[in-house]
Order: structure tokens, then C-alpha cells, then sequence
């Protein structure tokens, strides 16, 4: 998901107060407050509503204290404020960022592995070694089959990509071999 | 030199077997909105300032801008085939062209592929980044090499030497690109390479110019770098200092080149599209605040280098057309104060004859009698002088019979050295020959010629030259000045073609 950085403030915000007000565990409740607000917001239709410029802030705070009953005042607070200042849309994005600070604080790094088969739990397991050692961050593997690239792997971790894939040396080569001639 | 196939196979078999792929980490964004030649790249965290990006089907881009979100990315080639999602990679390098010569005799466009159907290019191939800071003021040398354009008007008064940069300006059609033609033809034998940059020029000219430097032998020292108008506005910016990179190489292998922009106007109307297009903040005239930075960091890369770094030079002639002769306006007067002096020509002068159509007393080298050899010196002193007092005069011209001898004498004089200054196109004049003829004209040998033969006096004078007198002219050419025995050998040959051959 592609967070842009008005998402990232307001999350970041959030984030501070959480480790002043508890650190760890507070934040994990927060997070899991703010999913199921998402959750909620997303299943019942109630984007259109919290963001209808005909209803009154008053209305809308108590349909937000009806739908989402005994969150945390901060998380309260700030979806009262997301909603006042029209920015309800970016809670997805939000989420995203608020979970990338979590993972960052815990030095947890997502790593996107895509093979053409499924994995072993060896290779699984050798990955996730490798992996933490490269990046210095306890690993989590989010895996995807793709049958096109042939053999070997893609992965992503963030902004980088490793390309060890057959696909990608066959391109590789073919690039190396058009310059010759 | 052909290739052969078992070679192609073989080379190949050798690449295949040994091909060791270097499996390392890249810098990947995926694009958030395409169009215009220009695309937003989230992501690409990483990357630096005018680094080089790939696209899935190949393509080309420059990280322009970098922003707290996104990256600015101007498409080098093509925007159609990239969509949006499709994952961008950094390359690590800064954008870089082919340089050396292989290049010679070549048409490439502005990232130096060929595009002149002449097959790939030869040879290992170096090449250089484009950007580059241009040489301090330690590595450099005086100018004192002359640069021979061939055109009388320009060599006799606004000389122009090696590591010199000298801007030609004018309103369109006045004979700029005709000048630097002729300055290409001129430099066949004189070592020095040769190469010309078209800017946003119709790929008409631009083949039609390829054309005649074929038919004149030129493009055995030429190499033509082409962004014409029909290519994205991106190559059209980075043209210019395409060229340059592939011109430093020669310059600091101890070689001459001249390099010729056409035109820098239209390198600053691609600049101005593309920091639109990227949302910079508009200044005057819509142009970015950068765009004097833009040419200055251009130009300055032209340059003589002293011995210890070789000893060559890159010689620029950058084109700028004006709108009704307004030189202050405002890309005109940032290139005329980059550059070491401008050549003005006007249509009023064309279009009454005088071609090229030089304005003499505007026109300036701030390299002058320092870029022309000692012969050049002894007879141009006296031209300026005589050219400058029959402009004065001028405007008695009307008066005829009314006027004191003096007065007679100077506008006499002018309009003969005029008639001398004339040229036709693709008749670059060695050097020799033109300290020949000029020494004629101010010296007084013509003043008896009437006005609408002095042309043909000039003509048949100089074939009189080559055929009874080479003598003569080598000597010029060697001594490099006009000695006693020259002079009088000159004297002498004068007297003698003007009694005996008709013109």
C-alpha cells in the first residue's frame, strides 16, 4: 500500500502518544482498536456518512461512540479528529504507517518472497536466517506463487529487490548478450 | 572490418558458459501516474539526483525530481508502454553516452545510439557521464590557437580561437546554421573534430545538413548528435550535454574539437517543459529559476587545457534566435554574458545583400587578435579601422558628388572591403588565400576596380594566386606573418595580375 505522507503525521502522532502512554503493550491494543475500527468503517458503509458535510460533527461522534464501544480515549480522540478534519479516507493508509512504525520499533522487516513453487520449510527456514542476517531485522515472509518467473526468487523488502530469479538472469543475460552486437 | 558468424557463435558460447550474474540488492519503486514524457515513482527511496532509471519494457528515465513522497522522473524515449504499477528500477549510475571515435561520421541521438542506419557502433565502447563539473581554473590555458572558420568576415575581425566560446545570434533565417556549416567544412585537415547538436530542429534540416557535410567530405570529421523536435522533451534537455561529454573525451586526450549547440533557445523551451511538467515553480517567462545554470554549466565545459593536462581544447559555437532582433531579452542576454563574445546577424543586412549578414561594429571576440596568426593581425588592424569610419559614414552615401575627397575616399574604401566580406554558402576560404585578398582590398589595389566587379576581381585574383604565385601563399601559410619578402612578392604579383587578366 502506497502511504503517502499526511497518513504517515497523523499516524506518527498517534504513535508518540502510545509509547509515552505505555510503550508496548498499550500500542499493540491501539493497533488492534484501530483495525477494527477500519474493519467497521469498511463493512458497514460508514465512509459516505463520516464524511457527508450535511451531518453535524455532534451526530457523528456519537454514531463513531456507538459503533466502536470501549476503545482507549486517545484512539477515541483521534478518530474525532480525523473525522473533523475530513481525513477519515486516509485510515487505511494510517493503519499501514502505524504498522510500520510498530515493525520498525520491534526491528521487524515484511519481506515479499515470490517462487515459482511453493517453499520447504527448510528453505523457509534458511530465508529467514539469511534474510535476518542481510537486513538485521527478525524476518516475516509473506510468500506468492508465481509460476512465470521459472525457478529461484523474488524478494522485497521494502524499496529493495534482490532478483534471484531464472526469469531475471535469462533477462540479464539476453541484455548482456544484445550489447555485444 | 566484417564479422564473422563463427566468431558471433563462439563469443557468444564463451558468454553463456561464463555468464556469472551478480545477484545484489536494487532500488525498486512502482509508478504512481505516467504521461507527458514525465512519470511519479513511489517508492525508489534511495535513489539520487539525475540518477538513472529503468522501466520494465527498457526505457530509460532521470530521477529529476525527489520528493518526501515520490520521485519526478522525465522519460528518456518513449512514455507509451509504461503504465501504471509497473516497477521501476535504479541503475546506480548517472545517465552516461558512448565517447571516442567510433563516433566520427555517426548520427546518434541524444543518449548516442545510432540512428543513421549505419549499423551499431565499433569498437570497446567508453563512455563518459553527462554532467560533469567543467574544468578549473588551474588546468586551463590561454586561447591563442586560431579556430579558422573560413568566413572572411568573421576571421578577419571576430576571430575566434580554440577553447573559445563564441555565440551566434540572430532572428531565424539570417544564416547561423549556414555559418557553422561552413565552420564544419572549413576544419577538413585541420584536426580538429567536429560535433554538431541539433535541438528541437526539424529532422528535414537535420538530414538535409548530414547531407551536405557528406557531399562536401565533412563527415569524415563530424559526428551529428541529433534530439529533433519530434523527440521528447527530456532527450532535447540533455542533448547538448550529450555532445559534450562526447567532446571532453577528445579535449582530454590531448585533441580540438568544436561543438556546435542548434540552438540553445530551443534547449531552454525543452528545459521549460520538462520543470513545468514537474510542478517547478515558474519565473520570468515561464522559465524555471535555474535556467541560466542550465547553459552556464555547459558552456563552461569548453575550454583549452594546458600541457600538463594535454593540451586540448573544446571549441563552442551555441545558436540562439532572437524574436525581432530583441537581444535583451531574456535566454539572449544570459547566453551573451556566458559566452566570450557574440556574432549579430540581421535580416535588414540579408535581406539588403550583405551575406553573411554580420553586424561588424555590434559583434565582438573577446579573444580577438590573441586567435589570429601574426599574418592576419598585420592586414585586419586596418579593416576594423576603415570598416568602422564607412559605417559612420554611411548615411552621406546618399549625398554622392556633395562630399569632401577624404570622405569620398573612406566610403569608396567601405564599400569594397563590404563587397570583399561577402560570401557565398559552402565556400569556406583557407586562410592563406584570405590574408591575400584582404591585404589587396586595404591596401588600396582595389580602389580602382568599380564596386560590382570587386567580386569578380577576388575570384579570379585568387585563382591567379594558386596557379602563377603558390609560392606566395605558402609562405603565408608557413612564416605565419606577412614578411618583407612576402610583401613585396605580394606587391609585385598584384601589379602583375592587374595588368594582364580580365575580371
Amino acid at each position: 500500500m502506497q502511504i503517502g505522507s499526511l497518513a504517515r503525521r497523523y499516524a506518527r502522532a498517534l504513535f508518540g502518544l502510545g509509547i509515552e502512554a505505555g510503550g508496548d503493550p498499550v500500542l499493540d491494543r491501539w493497533f488492534e482498536q484501530l483495525q477494527r475500527a477500519g474493519t467497521i468503517f469498511r463493512e458497514t458503509g460508514l465512509y459516505p456518512v463520516l464524511e457527508n458535510p450535511g451531518i453535524q460533527f455532534e451526530q457523528k461522534r456519537q454514531i463513531l461512540d456507538n459503533a466502536l464501544p470501549g476503545i482507549d480515549t486517545f484512539v477515541r480522540n483521534f478518530l474525532y479528529l480525523i473525522v473533523s478534519k475530513n481525513r477519515v479516507r486516509l485510515l487505511d493508509q494510517m493503519i499501514a504507517a502505524f504498522q510500520t512504525d510498530l515493525y520498525e520499533r520491534r526491528g521487524i522487516a515484511v519481506v515479499d518472497v515470490r517462487t515459482a513453487i511453493p517453499l520447504t520449510d527448510d528453505q523457509r527456514q534458511r530465508l529467514n536466517t539469511r534474510l535476518g542476517n542481510y537486513l538485521k531485522k527478525s524476518i516475516i515472509i509473506r510468500e506468492e506463487i508465481d509460476p512465470s518467473i521459472v525457478g529461484g526468487a523474488v524478494i522485497l523488502a521494502g524499496d529493495k529487490l534482490i532478483d534471484a530469479s531464472v526469469l531475471g538472469r535469462l533477462d540479464a543475460l539476453h541484455d548482456q548478450l544484445l550489447q555485444l552486437y | 572490418m566484417a564479422i564473422r558468424s563463427e566468431d558471433i557463435i563462439s563469443n557468444l558460447r564463451g558468454q553463456i558458459e561464463h555468464f556469472g550474474a551478480m545477484v545484489s540488492a536494487v532500488d525498486v519503486g512502482t509508478v504512481q501516474e505516467v504521461g507527458d514524457g514525465i512519470a511519479r515513482i513511489y517508492g525508489l527511496s534511495g535513489v539520487k539526483a539525475s540518477e538513472l532509471v529503468e522501466f520494465p519494457n527498457g526505457t530509460l528515465g532521470m530521477a529529476f525530481n525527489l520528493e518526501e513522497d515520490s520521485v519526478g522522473v522525465i522519460i528518456l524515449g518513449s512514455y507509451e508502454g509504461i503504465k501504471e504499477g509497473d516497477q521501476v528500477r535504479a541503475t546506480g549510475r548517472v545517465v552516461e553516452v558512448p565517447v571516442g571515435d567510433a563516433l566520427v561520421g555517426r548520427v546518434v541521438n541524444a543518449l548516442g545510439q545510432p540512428i543513421d542506419g549505419k549499423g551499431p557502433l565499433l569498437g570497446g565502447m567508453k563512455t563518459r557521464p553527462i554532467e560533469r563539473v567543467a574544468p578549473g581554473v588551474i588546468t586551463r590555458e590561454e586561447v591563442s590557437v586560431p579556430l579558422q572558420t573560413g568566413i572572411k568576415a568573421i576571421d578577419a575581425m571576430i576571430p575566434i580561437g580554440r577553447g573559445q566560446r563564441e555565440l551566434l545570434i540572430g532572428d531565424r533565417s539570417t544564416g547561423k546554421t549556414a555559418i557553422a556549416t561552413d565552420t564544419i567544412i572549413n576544419q577538413k585537415g585541420q584536426d580538429v573534430i567536429c560535433i554538431y547538436v541539433a535541438i528541437g530542429q526539424k529532422a528535414s534540416k537535420t538530414a538535409q545538413l548530414v547531407a551536405t557535410l557528406e557531399q562536401f567530405g565533412a563527415m569524415d570529421h563530424t559526428i551529428v548528435v541529433a534530439a529533433t523536435a519530434d523527440e521528447p522533451a527530456a532527450l532535447q534537455y540533455i542533448a547538448p550535454y550529450a555532445g559534450c561529454a562526447m567532446g571532453e573525451e577528445f579535449m582530454e586526450t590531448g585533441r580540438d574539437a568544436l561543438i556546435i549547440y542548434d540552438d540553445l533557445s530551443k534547449h531552454a523551451i525543452a528545459y521549460r517543459e520538462v520543470s513545468l511538467l514537474m510542478r517547478r515553480p515558474p519565473g520570468r517567462e515561464a522559465f524555471p529559476g535555474d535556467v541560466f545554470y542550465l547553459h552556464s554549466r555547459l558552456l563552461e565545459r569548453a575550454a583549452r587545457l594546458n600541457k600538463n593536462y594535454g593540451g586540448g581544447s573544446l571549441t563552442a559555437l551555441p545558436l540562439i534566435e532572437t524574436q525581432a532582433n530583441d537581444v535583451s531579452a531574456y535566454i539572449p542576454t544570459n547566453v551573451i554574458s556566458i559566452t566570450d563574445g557574440q556574432i549579430f546577424l540581421e535580416p535588414d543586412l540579408f535581406y539588403a545583400g550583405i551575406r553573411p549578414a554580420l553586424n561588424v561594429g555590434v559583434s565582438v571576440s573577446r579573444v580577438g587578435g590573441k586567435a589570429q596568426i601574426k599574418a592576419y593581425r598585420q592586414v585586419a588592424g586596418r579593416l576594423k579601422l576603415d570598416m568602422a569610419q564607412f559605417r559612420e559614414l554611411a548615411a552621406f552615401a546618399q549625398f554622392g558628388s556633395d562630399l569632401d575627397k577624404t570622405t569620398r575616399a573612406s566610403l569608396d574604401r567601405g564599400t569594397r572591403i563590404q563587397e570583399i566580406l561577402k560570401q557565398p554558402q559552402y565556400e569556406p576560404m583557407p586562410v592563406d588565400q584570405q590574408v591575400a585578398i584582404i591585404y589587396a582590398v586595404t591596401n588600396g589595389y582595389t580602389d580602382d576596380v568599380p564596386v560590382d566587379r570587386v567580386r569578380a576581381f577576388e575570384t579570379a585574383f585568387l585563382r591567379f594566386m594558386t596557379q602563377s604565385h603558390p609560392d606566395v601563399l605558402q609562405a603565408i601559410r608557413t612564416d605565419k606573418q606577412i614578411t618583407d619578402t612576402t610583401q613585396n612578392a605580394l606587391n609585385a604579383a598584384i601589379a602583375e595580375f592587374k595588368r594582364n587578366a580580365t575580371y
